[in-house]
């Protein structure tokens, strides 16, 4: 018994030390319970370089916090999160060193989606306000998801003539199943916090006044419950489902590579949706 | 290099980097820090996009002798807050062998002694394993109660099936060079003085591929092969955890090998 409480303050010392927030990613920890907020709400918490790493050095120390048992991850403001932030601000320092192409952006990003699906806390989204792109895929990496009855789930990047990629299509496939992945990733359509019910993408609806509250009380009283089984059939869920694409996964880094060295698509979406008119894509007919 | 490691060399020149594991006196068996400081230099070469080939070998007389399980070394096991149970070590030591299995360099390993446990693991994520003639390969840990661990099964089952595989595992009996060459666990076995000469050679050939070509066959073959495990790796920590809880055979086989007895171990009845 002293042994383990030698080394819980072993690690609560280097949490102190090392496990910090930042500005752009705050994290607190209490009774058992880690809430993790996405915080650049001027930019409705989009994900530029540095909000991404913060998120991977988070999920990477959390994980062997022992101390906590449930993790809520949460957005400050009125939006969960906007994706990737693809302003120009957002692009310019998006391939710096660790992610110097898209290459290792993919595999840095994946890095954040499995990440967070095999935590060994339980983990809820408190999806407080709109979850696009990227941010459907955090919140479809989760255990469970509460959302506000204001929030609503697009993906709209294949309308952009990018991709929904990041590791992110597997947990929104094992949530909902093929045909309503494809209804979102296809047809990028919005689905509010009642279809999202209806759908099995979220577990509970909350008025938007009472989601935090509601969420980290959820997480409180899950912390007193969390055993060892309940983290040993999360594992088992997480092997059944999306731990076996892994190796669909692995070639998604490298399929985008090429996919976005060799495609402009992106830059049509992206000027079209700025000057509000419809996209005109390439055709595939074009010879190699 | 300016990094400084304790337990390794890690140089670069050209688009060849070599990591020497450097604990001889030790037989480069790791230690907690030893792997962190791979961990490093892992996560060094996965952003380094000049380097292309790595080669990974070893100074002194082994290769690598596996995890260092001397008294000293168990002590400090769980002493460190990113892995303080037996579920996170193993879950760090997975992380670690997955992220060099998936570097986008061609790694070829350049075996120069005995190579053991972890250290058998690291060279079967290799894409290449040029070998001493003298060198051979070993699975002791059942022999001390354990299983093997940290997703080292997957790549040796895929490189030499598993009728190989139970016999090195269950067996504990060790693999000679050239006999690893009959089982296709081994690209070439050479003298020891040539090994460097070698394992330059095959890089020397394979610069003249498609760089992206070799990439996309180095991920497709792991995605066919040890990536389609994943699910099994990702209960391995929960199972090695319970396993070593709930039978204590891992203190008893490092005992009876240390005061050089016949194990003791727990038996279903007991």
């Amino acid at each position: 018994m002293r042994k383990r409480e030698t080394r819980q303050s072993l690690a609560h010392r280097y949490v102190s030390h090392e496990r910090r927030s930042s500005e752009r990613l705050t994290v607190v920890r209490d009774s058992g319970v880690a809430v993790v907020t996405l915080n650049r709400p001027r930019r409705r918490n989009a994900l530029n370089r540095e909000l991404l790493l913060a998120l991977k050095d988070t999920v990477g120390w959390l994980r062997a916090d022992t101390d906590t048992r449930v993790v809520v991850l949460t957005g400050a403001g009125d939006s969960f999160c906007a994706g990737v932030d693809i302003s120009a601000e957002g692009r310019r320092d998006f391939y710096m060193p660790p992610q110097q192409n898209e290459r290792l952006y993919q595999e840095g990003g994946q890095d954040i989606v499995w990440g967070l699906q095999s935590l060994p806390q339980v983990t809820v989204a408190a999806v407080n306000g709109p979850a696009i792109g990227w941010g459907t895929g955090l919140a479809t990496s989760c255990d469970f998801r509460f959302v506000s009855d204001k929030a609503f789930f697009r993906i709209p990047e294949i309308g952009f003539g990018m991709y929904y990629d990041v590791g992110c299509l597997y947990g929104l496939l094992s949530l909902v199943g093929p045909a309503q992945a494809r209804r979102l990733t296809m047809l990028g359509e919005d689905i509010d916090a009642q279809e999202a019910k209806r759908i099995g993408l979220v577990d509970q609806i909350v008025s938007s006044d009472e989601l935090g509250d509601v969420a980290r009380g959820w997480a409180r009283d899950m912390a007193d419950r969390a055993t060892d089984a309940v983290r040993l059939v999360k594992m088992q869920l997480y092997a059944s489902t999306n731990a076996r694409k892994r190796h669909l996964a692995s070639l998604e880094i490298e399929l985008m590579s090429c996919y976005y060295d060799s495609n402009t698509d992106r830059y049509e979406g992206l000027a079209a949706r700025e000057n509000g008119r419809l996209p005109v894509f390439s055709r595939e007919a074009i010879k190699m | 290099m300016a990094e400084d490691y304790t337990y390794f060399e890690f140089d670069k020149a050209g688009e060849v980097a070599t990591i020497t594991l450097n604990r001889p006196d030790k037989l480069n068996a790791f230690n907690l820090e030893m792997l962190f400081e791979f961990r490093r230099i892992v996560d060094d070469l996965r952003i380094d996009l000049d380097t292309r080939f790595v080669i990974l070998t070893a100074s002194g007389r082994a290769f690598c002798a596996g995890i260092d399980v001397t008294e000293k070394a168990r002590e400090d096991w769980y002493a460190d807050p990113r892995q303080p149970n037996e579920r996170l070590f193993q879950e760090s030591g997975q992380n670690l062998v997955r992220d060099f299995t998936n570097l986008h360099q061609i790694t070829i390993a350049a075996i120069n002694g005995a190579c053991v446990g972890l250290g058998l693991g690291l060279v079967t994520v290799c894409d290449f394993r040029v070998m001493a003639e003298d060198a051979y390969y070993s699975i002791p840990e059942t022999a001390i109660g354990i299983g093997y661990s940290v997703s080292c099964l997957y790549p040796l089952l895929a490189l030499i099936g598993p009728a190989q595989a139970r016999r090195m595992i269950m067996t504990c009996d060790p693999v000679s060079a050239q006999e690893s060459k009959q089982m296709g666990l081994t690209h070439s076995v050479v003298p020891a003085d040539e090994l460097m000469s070698a394992s330059l050679e095959l890089i020397e050939k394979l610069s003249t591929k498609g760089p992206t070509a070799l990439r996309l066959v180095k991920r497709m073959i792991n995605a066919a092969t040890v990536h389609q495990m994943a699910d099994l790796a990702a209960m391995e920590p929960e199972l090695v955890q319970a396993f070593y809880r709930a039978t204590g055979d891992i203190d008893e086989g490092l005992s009876a090998y240390r005061e050089k007895r016949p194990a003791r171990f727990k038996l279903e009845t007991d």
